[in-house]
């Protein structure tokens, strides 16, 4: 009796983690709303959201409620789902490939992206074609990274990652040779503004855009979180053990190319966000999927919200996220590493 | 019968080599059958295409009359529970839940295991007394305490054969018993059990079935009476001794000295 | 001591080759900075020795009749100084250079911003230009035996030492004097207009996405000052060109007028931003003051003479008085027939 009440114990212990987090990103929401080079009174702000929420006209500047409401929620808004979004797929990538040093961009999607959206560039097209087009880029080099090992009538994970070092090698250099032929003066600037990932500018069009089949993705794959451990024991025993490998693999793929590939959509691509909050997350609930995913979630959106706005309002100028991930992500990482290093083989 | 395999014949991709050759086999309820075989001899890959891990090129299985290539996998689950070799799984899971997955095959693919499948995982510790183990980290208990979960996982399932990979291997005497009674227990709860294991002895302790798989994939099956000094010279390449032990009361296999 | 003396006698070896390799190092070499560039150092009838805008003494046969180069700013200044018939190889071409200088449509690449030294060698061009700061680049060439003359143009007054550099080069001293004389007495009189001015203008230039700005070191944040308006961005030092001021930043400031770059391959449009609910309140959006840089043929953002058109445009937006509508195009006729001798209209460029 005394271990059933233990181990709902520690269900209820995770679910009341992650239910803090959920309140420290929502503190954190508000708290970074009210922070910025532009200076707003959180009285004022508070004031503005709640006017807006119920629909209520007030006696503030206007100016105060487009900042507000326009620029730095879409924003806010834009890096949370972000780093939820990466961060979710992270750990569902590390969880069906059994390997936790998987991020979300091994199959190929982040370059393919770049890819895609540099090819737009190259064409001068509009914002939304750009980002039109480095979805569809994403989306087709994990198409190509799934194709090889199809090609090679070979199933197993090893070549699965192979092909994805494949791709993303190949996709490397053709992004090499776009930037290379690209016109220095003119387009090289916007494909490695596109390369760093920022949130300076966050198209509301293309939030919109993204975000319902986002969320059709993350619920899909919460729901999946259960069969998710199983997949984590490797392919043979989940088989074994009655998944139906192929099929909750080929799912959970899409799902997470279409986050991932979302993600880029709305920031460029960021490093290391999507490889290093689901450790943290399996440091907090551990491995149990059904907590971990909406841990990872969360802790991604904090982590995000938070790398974000550090670049919003120190110096004069910003520096792309990217740098301010790769800085705090690497050291934690070999941190973390050193923390488990009795459990890496 | 719970098992039929008729002319199972496998082989690796780009090898010419069969692992299997033409192997039949039938395992009725409660049967416990040792396979024996070299190393190489493609013990685990029979283990395997029982499983319907591997994809054979002829012959046919089939699992409770059933052809084993129609059945889904969790069809298959629900009759064969494997307990693989043991290892340390990439993420760390608690015991509860590493057992829990053992629900898989009754479990829809948006679903989660609930209360009354942790009330059976439960009751299946308890029965083998690791109930204290419940909420311990997989990764962190010792392996004869991880080979108990691994089969308290297949009990789980609820099957009505276990596979077993060389459950003994790592382990040291004692919990090598602790297996082998627990095996036994199964039989004569009607759940058969084929096991491999390079150690004949352990195929004349559990005294039922036994195959032997040679290097070229042919498959001899019978009784205990199976294993001779000489079919054992021929296989393992060295001298053995099978000999009645009377304080035993049972037949031993051992290797003579070492000079 | 046979080893010692041994050792001596290597020693030696080796600092006469390093010697003699620094003195057979070409025609080229670096100096102290002391002679400023566009000193000529020497000229006899064959051979002009200038100083380059990377302190570099460079030989040039006199005079070269077939130019490379791939650094595109280049090719304005050469065919601004009627030199754009001797160009024989560059980079990716443009409608507005073969519409200036028909025979660039033949003419040989030689690579995009980096030079193909193989493409070059080829040619065997009697001059090749680039920028100066790429002094690898000036050296390998050199090393296949073409000249190399490094150019710089990041301020005005570096622009005027490149026009005198290529005009000494190349026998258009005349032009290029003529060229900088325009150039100077222009200035003085957009400076003398704009003295006046009492209230002046806030403004920004954005480059290629939203946010990243034109700061004040750059021509850009430069040619808002010279307009007679307030670069907001002057102050931002960030060491990096177009560095991301951030749309918060952008708010802050609440600039009257916005400019786009036209060179940087922006993602977005006017539209965009007038379009945009969030930036309603902003002055330049409230009053409709957002402009894509001119001109659509040739940008007037462009290191060269062509920039003072791009000032006067913004003198033309902020301060319709002093400059008109009708005075900006008689400017622009003017600067084009003194550039390649012909007006270019309206229609054409896209302004």
């Amino acid at each position: 009796m005394l271990g059933k009440r233990a181990s709902v114990d520690n269900r209820q212990k995770s679910a009341l983690i992650n239910s803090v987090l959920f309140v420290l990103l929502a503190i954190l929401v508000m708290v970074c709303l009210c922070v910025g080079k532009y200076s707003i009174s959180p009285a004022e702000c508070i004031k503005i959201l709640w006017g807006n929420l119920f629909n209520i006209s007030g006696d503030w500047d206007v100016m105060d409620e487009n900042m507000l409401m326009g620029v730095r929620l879409p924003r806010i808004m834009a890096a949370v789902i972000v780093g939820a979004a990466l961060s979710l797929s992270g750990a569902v990538y590390q969880g069906i490939f059994n390997n936790p040093l998987v991020s979300p961009d091994f199959l190929g999607v982040s370059s393919g992206a770049c890819i895609g959206a540099a090819v737009a560039i190259l064409f001068a097209m509009p914002s939304i074609l750009i980002q039109i087009s480095a979805f569809a880029g994403g989306i087709v080099a994990v198409l190509l990274t799934l194709l090889i090992p199809r090609i090679m009538k070979s199933g197993s994970n090893i070549m699965l990652v192979l092909s994805g070092i494949i791709v993303g090698g190949a996709m490397t250099s053709i992004l090499g040779f776009i930037k290379y032929i690209a016109d220095p003066e003119t387009q090289l600037a916007a494909i490695t503004y596109w390369q760093l990932g920022s949130f300076a500018y966050v198209d509301n069009k293309a939030i919109v855009a993204v975000l319902p089949l986002s969320v059709v993705a993350a619920i899909v794959m919460v729901a999946m979180s259960w069969w998710i451990n199983i997949l984590s024991l490797g392919e043979s025993e989940a088989r074994s053990l009655g998944a139906d490998v192929r099929l909750l693999r080929g799912t959970c793929i899409v799902c997470s190319t279409i986050l991932t590939a979302a993600s880029i959509c709305i920031s460029g691509t960021i490093g290391w966000v999507g490889l290093v909050v689901p450790h943290f997350g399996r440091m907090l609930v551990g491995s149990d999927n059904r907590v971990l995913l909406p841990a990872s979630c969360l802790i991604g959106g904090i982590f995000m919200l938070l790398v974000d706005t550090v670049t919003r309002i120190i110096g004069p100028a910003e520096m792309p996220v990217s740098i301010l991930t790769g800085l705090i992500g690497a050291p934690f990482f070999a941190w973390l590493l050193y923390r488990q290093r009795r459990n890496v083989r | 019968m719970i098992l039929n395999i008729n002319g199972l014949t496998y082989s690796y991709e780009d090898s010419e080599r069969k692992v299997l050759n033409s192997v039949d086999l039938q395992i009725k309820e409660g049967d416990v059958m040792c396979i024996l075989g070299p190393n190489g001899a493609g013990k685990t890959t029979l283990l395997n295409c029982m499983a319907g891990l591997l994809e054979y090129s002829e012959g046919n299985i089939e699992i409770c009359e059933r052809p084993q290539k129609e059945m889904s996998a969790k069809e298959i689950a629900g009759v064969i529970a494997y307990v693989p070799q043991t290892h340390t799984p990439s993420f760390d899971y608690s015991v509860m839940e590493f057992v829990m997955m053992g629900r898989a095959h009754n479990t829809s693919i948006f679903g989660r295991p609930g209360a009354e499948d942790e009330e059976c995982c439960m009751n299946i510790l308890r029965s083998m007394e690791i109930e204290h183990l419940a909420d311990r980290s997989y990764i962190n208990i010792s392996g004869g305490e991880r080979q108990q979960v691994l089969i308290a996982r297949a009990l789980a399932q609820e099957p009505e054969i276990v596979l077993f990979d060389e459950p003994t291997s790592h382990l040291d005497y004692g919990n090598q018993q602790r297996v082998l009674k627990k095996i036994m227990e199964l039989s004569r709860a009607g759940i058969a059990a084929v096991i491999t294991t390079h150690d004949p002895d352990h195929a004349l302790l559990l005294g039922d079935k036994v195959a032997i798989l040679d290097e070229d994939g042919h498959m001899t099956s019978g009784e205990t009476d199976l294993i001779t000094e000489e079919r054992l010279r021929d296989i393992y390449n060295t001298d053995l001794r099978i000999m009645y032990v009377e304080e035993l009361g049972r037949k031993v296999c051992l290797v003579p000295g070492i000079k | 001591m046979p080893g010692t003396r041994n050792k001596i006698t290597v020693l030696l070896l080796i600092v006469t080759m390093a010697l003699s390799a620094f003195t057979s190092c070409g025609d080229s070499k670096w100096t102290d900075g002391k002679a400023a560039p566009g000193t000529i150092v020497s000229e006899t009838e064959t051979e002009i020795c200038i100083v380059d805008q990377a302190g570099r003494e460079v030989t040039v046969g006199k005079y070269p009749n077939s130019i490379a180069l791939c650094y595109r700013v280049v090719v304005r200044f050469l065919l601004s100084l009627d030199l754009g018939d001797r160009i024989t190889g560059m980079g990716k071409n443009e409608q507005f250079f073969e519409d200036i200088q028909p025979s660039l449509k033949d003419c040989a690449d030689v690579g995009q911003g980096v030079a193909d030294i193989e493409a070059l060698a080829e040619l065997k061009p009697d001059l090749f230009i680039h920028k100066s700061t790429d002094v690898e680049t000036l050296e390998a060439v050199e090393k296949i035996g073409i000249p190399a003359l490094g150019i710089n143009v990041e301020t005005p007054d570096d622009m005027m030492t490149a026009l005198k550099i290529i005009g000494a080069v190349c026998d258009k001293s005349e032009k290029a004097e003529m060229l900088i004389e325009y150039y100077e007495k222009e200035l003085d009189s957009i400076d003398e207009l704009t003295n006046n001015i009492t209230e002046r203008c806030t403004a920004v230039v954005m480059g290629s996405s939203i946010g990243k700005v034109a700061d004040g070191s750059m021509l850009q944040g430069a040619m808002i000052e010279y307009a007679g308006g307030i670069n907001c961005a002057a102050d931002i030092d960030a060491g990096e060109i177009w560095p991301t001021a951030g749309t918060e930043q952008i708010f802050l400031w609440d600039p009257e007028y916005i400019f786009i770059s036209n060179s940087q391959g922006a993602t977005y449009t006017v539209d965009d931003i007038l379009s945009d609910p969030a930036w309603s309140e902003i002055k330049a959006v409230k009053n409709k003051n957002v402009y894509l840089m001119p001109a659509e043929m040739d940008s007037w953002e462009f290191p060269g003479v062509v920039s003072l058109l791009g000032i006067e445009y913004m003198m033309n937006k902020m301060y319709p008085d002093i400059i008109s509508e009708a005075e900006l195009e008689n400017k622009v006729d003017e600067l084009y027939t003194l550039m390649y001798g012909k007006k270019l209209g309206r229609e054409y460029l896209g302004y």
